[in-house]
């Protein structure tokens, strides 16, 4: 007994190591070979933000996945946290399809046209493109004196620069330069909310501390839930948000305003043949209606 | 003098004892005050085998469910490996391997999870999602990586419950003519089972807490677990994905989950314990 047991353990050691073994060289092997084709009658891996994300409201809101409170989303979707954990997944699995923050699109995953239309700054300018939303940034009480020099950076012509610098599309194309250079300020400004919003607000704290270099700013990514809250409540001199805020936070905050437009694009992986989707499609793929690739195509 | 030094010295010893007790009773009354009004408000029942979750509906059997079978998942991995890597260190391995495995594991304990679930992105994803099918990101994965995060914690308590048996029994075993192989197996590891327990109950517990690096492998759906290859949501990663967004009663759920959380941590510590007085007596 107590021989077999000893053997039992050596026999399952030795097995687990060659199945490691030889499953890391599948694993490379078929991966290659995935890139090149494509099994359409693969099952759909849904990728979605977490619930709450200011992203997957804005999406669930702007494909009309919305019921009361609660977005249609297909729950058994994969919900990943952070716009870049949604990127990798889709970059990672040929049968992934998600969605991310137009100005976060790489080469590693690849957008599909909605309504046959490309999702770029131009066409989301012009309102051709459906799936688009605001960056909001959000105050609440008064600023103190380097925070409203900060807000007014926003939406200056500088600021709104710097918008176009990291990918997104200007919410006021012509907007007055910044007046503010002479001022001798100082202090700290404390910033949160949206993980969306959260890359420009960052630039634009950066181009701000070139004019003045003894403000800090602190910006961080919360999402665009704690962003609304904090403004309100107070715990951070300027809120961001990529959703519009719904009628009861606008009420208690003193004033909202876009620094920034972004669409939100369907990405799949490069290896997808998918080239164009209706809104409708959209909805439907993300509600869980549809099983496999082939479906999508047809 | 010496008397009031001793006095010092009591009161500092005394403080420190109090901090440490007065933290533990502080986050039991946080998460119990904050999270079972909002359970008794929604109903017991309807909060612990309900089983839809979404910002108004929370059941959360999905991830009570995901939780349990996601760790004895990992229990059956690591568990077997982690007791005979012990075995191994403690009677089988030269003095020149043990030098860089005895190390290796306690680096292996002091590896942030956040890493480990960087690892498990990049090689077990990716290889179960090739192998098996689905979207990689699953309860598989999940388990994988669990089974080789209490690797760690089995084994160094497992060895050092071995080592803690008698000389005197092994070389009672081999006296008897019995193989060394069989001395250890049926006389040593018999003799350290209540230690060899206990650390499984312990890697229980990191298997149940682990967050962090589960939250980027297992999906997170927070549906009932449909199968290995498919995700799951267990009780930690439901409480970290929504926490930043949650408000109002939403919120109080999260940290209802908190609590249910907490009575399981308790009940592995209360097994723990239990087996650590047997050993006692």
């Amino acid at each position: 007994m107590n021989t077999l047991f000893k053997w039992g353990a050596i026999l399952g050691t030795t097995a687990t190591l060659v199945a490691c073994g030889n499953g890391d060289a599948e694993g490379t092997g078929s991966n290659d070979s995935a890139s090149e084709e494509f099994d359409t009658s693969s099952s759909l891996h849904l990728v979605t933000r977490e619930v709450g994300s200011g992203t997957r409201d804005a999406f669930a809101e702007m494909i009309n996945l919305t019921d009361g409170d609660n977005d249609l989303i297909d729950p058994a979707a994969t919900a990943q946290q952070g716009t870049n954990a949604v990127n990798t997944t889709v970059a990672d699995d040929q049968y992934a399809i998600g969605y991310t923050s137009v100005g976060a699109l790489n080469d590693d995953i690849k957008p599909v046209q909605i309504d046959g239309v490309d999702p770029t700054a131009e066409n989301i300018l012009a309102g051709d493109y459906s799936i688009a939303r605001n960056f909001n940034v959000i105050r609440g009480d008064e600023l103190s004196e380097q925070a409203q020099a900060f807000w007014d950076f926003m939406f200056s012509a500088e600021g709104q620069a710097v918008v176009e610098e990291v990918g997104y599309i200007q919410s006021d194309t012509e907007a007055p330069a910044y007046e503010g250079s002479d001022l001798d300020l100082s202090g700290d400004i404390d910033v949160n909310g949206s993980t969306a919003v959260y890359p420009v607000v960052e630039a634009m704290a950066e181009a701000f501390g070139d004019i003045h270099p003894d403000v800090q700013i602190s910006v961080h990514s919360t999402g665009s839930g704690a962003g609304v809250t904090s403004a309100i409540d107070g715990t951070t001199d300027i809120g961001m948000a990529s959703r519009d805020l719904n009628d009861d936070e606008v009420d208690q905050v003193t004033e909202v305003a876009p620094i920034a437009l972004d669409g939100i694009a369907v990405i799949v992986h490069p290896s997808n043949p998918l080239e164009s989707l209706t809104v409708d499609q959209v909805s439907d793929i993300f509600s869980g209606n549809v099983s496999t690739w082939d479906d999508v195509s047809n | 003098m010496n008397d009031l030094k001793e006095k010092v010295a009591h009161g500092v010893f005394l403080l420190a004892a109090i901090t440490s007790i007065l933290s533990l009773v502080v986050i039991v009354i946080f998460i119990f005050t904050n999270g079972l009004p909002m359970m008794i408000d929604y109903g017991v029942f309807d909060f612990l085998l309900g089983t839809t979750w979404n910002r108004t509906t929370f059941g959360i059997l999905p991830m009570i469910v995901g939780s349990i079978v996601v760790t004895i998942g990992a229990v059956l991995i690591g568990v077997p490996v982690g007791i005979f890597t012990a075995i191994f260190m403690a009677e089988f391995c030269p003095p020149s391997v043990y030098r860089f495995l005895k190390p290796a594991v306690n680096l292996m304990a002091g590896i942030p999870s956040i890493l480990y679930g960087f690892f498990a992105l990049r090689i077990i994803v990716p290889w179960v999602r090739d192998t098996f099918g689905g979207p990689g990101n699953s309860m598989l994965a999940a388990i994988l990586l669990l089974g080789i995060m209490i690797l760690p914690t089995i084994i160094s308590l497992s060895e050092s419950a071995i080592r803690s048996v008698p000389r005197s029994y092994y070389s009672g075993s081999i006296a008897l003519g019995a193989s060394k192989e069989r001395s250890i197996f049926a006389v040593l590891v018999p003799a350290a089972k209540s230690g060899i327990f206990s650390s499984v109950v312990l890697g229980v517990g990191r298997a149940i807490g682990e967050t962090m690096a589960v939250v980027m492998v297992a999906g997170n759906q927070p549906i009932m677990p449909r199968g290995l290859t498919q995700g799951v949501r267990t009780l930690t990663t439901n409480i970290v994905m929504e926490m930043a967004y949650a408000s109002g009663q939403h919120r109080d759920a999260l940290v209802a989950t908190g609590v249910v959380l907490f009575v399981f941590v308790m009940l592995i510590n209360g097994i723990f314990l239990y087996i650590k007085n047997k050993e006692a007596k």
